[in-house]
């Protein structure tokens, strides 16, 4: 999203439409670099003048900060794509571990075998039933995260004329319920709960899913979300009471009377006369 | 889980009765969207009960007074203008009204004279509401199916007003005198329950709306706009709802079904203990 506007507009190039993202870390990157670098420098001048010649101190301290400063600033620069490589850091994994995985196997054992266990592996990922279903709620929840990264960056976006300052949310934790997936946001600075409330329905239509929840987590930081998603109805079955249970021993005692002692007259519409006695208007509205 | 009721017989043998709850106990709802229990304190609360017809409101009601019959420390007096949905607690309970507004008049007359009385006792006491295991005070849970059958269908428009005037006295003030509410309407918009005495109620249960407005009369203004609208759920699936208690954010409930068979198992057992206890004055409650 951001790897293609990496380094800023160049000195001299004057851009009609202000690219934030790139300008802004562009911008980070030269505050960082001169802040690491200057603190770096003096507090390692000062130190070393103590026991060093004070020009040895000066030129000792500014090889400190720029060794210090110019790190600092790389990383600020490259940091929306350090970003993007974190938000991808599990499923590469998984993918170095599918990959590599077999072949190492194959490598250390007979090729024929490493492909008789990979059979078997994903077997018993496709046909157990628990397996499967563990395998497809978590898969949901790394889904759901990339999701929902790209639903926030639109709210951003579309409340960029209001606040240009807002910055993504972090998402921290997502695990799967019975209904769906619950993930925890962290919020920065620039967004907070009112600008996501209304905005449930893109939540849960750039989720994939039937419906959105966006709760306060904590009492204590307002900036603490949970997004919950519901793509299942675990409701859809009776739930019984437990105090059936509790008193199940007297159930069958005796049988429910069925027939009171009004006698089963008048049940029909034919048993009642034309025109009815002086009542009350009844029933519902 | 809970106490058994032990009763002493005559020639002073004890008598294990069978296990009892107690109101200030929360009361099992059912289940929340992730399959967790819901349970829901009603002592010093109110519950207000909205939903289309067949959405399963007087399901919760049923599910709220079983647990109050079992609770031998709570009095029942129900109210239900269909009479079936609560006629299985009668013999609970200590008053039943049907579709009788000057019966329900004289039942609410009564229960804010009782209130007062109790109020002039805690005072002389020096104490400011009821508490577990209170020698002379009981609370009362109130049932009230069918609200709007009361409050604006039958009657003169005076005797309406009054029944919703005496309701909402009791509601209000009722809290500290053990006095708990839980009322059932299909749709408690302004002409069937004033605005003043719908705001009182602090737990709402919503089952499934038509609309995100109707939605919101229940759960309270502005629910619809975060997020949270009965309208959603399923017509197919009564006994689901929204529920707002503790924690103030609406969740998504199912409550727990009794069959027919099951409320009459569970009320005659309940009118069984209710009348050995009034028997005997001095049943024991063993841990
Ligand atoms: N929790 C539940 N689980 C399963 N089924 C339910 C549940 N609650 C209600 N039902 C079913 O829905 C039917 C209607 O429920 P109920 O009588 O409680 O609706 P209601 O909202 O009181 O309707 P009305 O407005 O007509 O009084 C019940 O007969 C029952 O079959
Ligand atoms: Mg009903």
């Amino acid at each position: 999203m951001l790897g293609g506007r990496l380094f800023g507009p160049r000195p001299g190039v004057i851009t009609v439409v202000d690219p934030p993202v790139s300008a802004s870390y562009a911008r980070k990157a030269r505050v960082a670099f001169f802040a690491v670098s200057s603190v770096v420098g003096v507090s390692t001048a000062a130190v070393s003048a103590v026991f060093l010649h004070p020009v040895l101190a000066v030129a000792l301290g500014v090889v400190a900060g720029l060794v210090c400063g110019v790190p600092a600033a790389l990383v600020t620069l490259a940091w929306p794509v350090l970003r993007v490589l974190w938000w991808w850091s599990f499923e590469a994994v998984i993918v170095a571990f599918v990959v590599l995985g077999p072949a190492l196997l194959a490598d250390l054992t007979h090729p024929l075998l490493a492909l008789g266990f990979v059979l078997a592996l994903a077997g018993v990922c496709a046909l157990a039933r628990p397996v499967r279903c563990w395998l497809v709620a978590w898969s949901w929840c790394l889904v759901v995260r990339h999701r929902l990264r790209v639903c926030f960056a639109d709210v951003i976006r579309s409340s960029a004329t209001r606040n240009r300052s807002a910055v993504l949310p972090l998402i921290l934790w997502a695990r799967p319920t019975p209904a769906g997936e619950r993930v925890w946001v962290w919020l920065r600075p620039g967004l907070d709960q009112s600008d996501l409330e209304g905005k449930t329905g893109k939540v849960a239509v750039s989720c994939w899913a039937g419906e959105a929840r966006i709760v306060r987590a904590s009492p204590r930081f307002a900036a603490l979300v949970r997004v919950d998603l519901t793509r299942r109805d675990p409701l859809a079955g009776t739930i019984a009471s437990p105090l059936a249970v509790f008193i199940g021993h007297i159930r069958n005692e005796a049988a429910t009377p069925v027939s009171p002692a009004v006698p089963p007259v008048g049940l029909d519409l034919a048993d009642v006369p034309e025109v009815p006695a002086e009542q009350p208007r009844g029933g519902r509205r | 889980m809970s106490p058994v009721l032990v009763a002493t017989t005559p020639d002073d043998t004890a008598v294990p009765l069978g296990p009892t709850l107690s109101i200030f106990d929360p009361v099992y709802i059912g289940i929340d969207e992730f399959g967790h229990p819901v349970t829901v304190p009603l002592i010093y609360r109110n519950l207000l009960i909205g939903g289309e017809p067949g959405s399963g409101k007087s399901a919760l009601l049923n599910a709220v007074v079983a647990h109050a019959a079992l609770s031998l420390d709570c009095r029942l007096c129900l109210l239900d203008a269909k009479r079936v949905e609560l006629g299985q607690w009668r013999r609970c309970a200590d008053a039943f009204v049907g579709p009788s507004l000057p019966d329900a008049l004289a039942l609410l007359s009564r229960l804010q004279i009782m209130m007062d009385r109790r109020y002039d006792y805690l005072e002389e006491c020096e104490r400011r509401k009821v508490v577990p295991d209170d020698r002379y005070i009981t609370p009362y849970l109130i049932a009230l199916d069918e609200f709007a059958y009361y409050s604006a269908t039958v009657g003169k428009k005076a005797q309406r007003e009054e029944f919703s005037e005496l309701l909402r006295d009791l509601v209000a003030r009722g809290r500290a005198a053990g006095i708990i509410v839980v009322a059932a309407t299909q749709r408690p918009s302004s002409d069937i329950i004033p605005t003043s005495l719908r705001d009182l109620f602090a737990w709402r249960f919503a089952g499934r709306c038509t609309t995100d407005s109707s939605s919101d009369i229940v759960l309270g203004h502005g629910k619809a706009q975060q997020g949270w609208t009965a309208n959603t759920i399923s017509p197919t699936n009564p006994g689901a709802g929204l529920l707002i208690a503790e924690g103030g954010t609406p969740q998504l409930v199912k409550v727990a079904y009794l069959d027919d068979a099951t409320c009459a198992a569970i009320a005659r057992y309940a009118a069984t203990l209710r009348n050995t206890v009034a028997s005997k004055p001095q049943p024991r409650v063993a841990a």
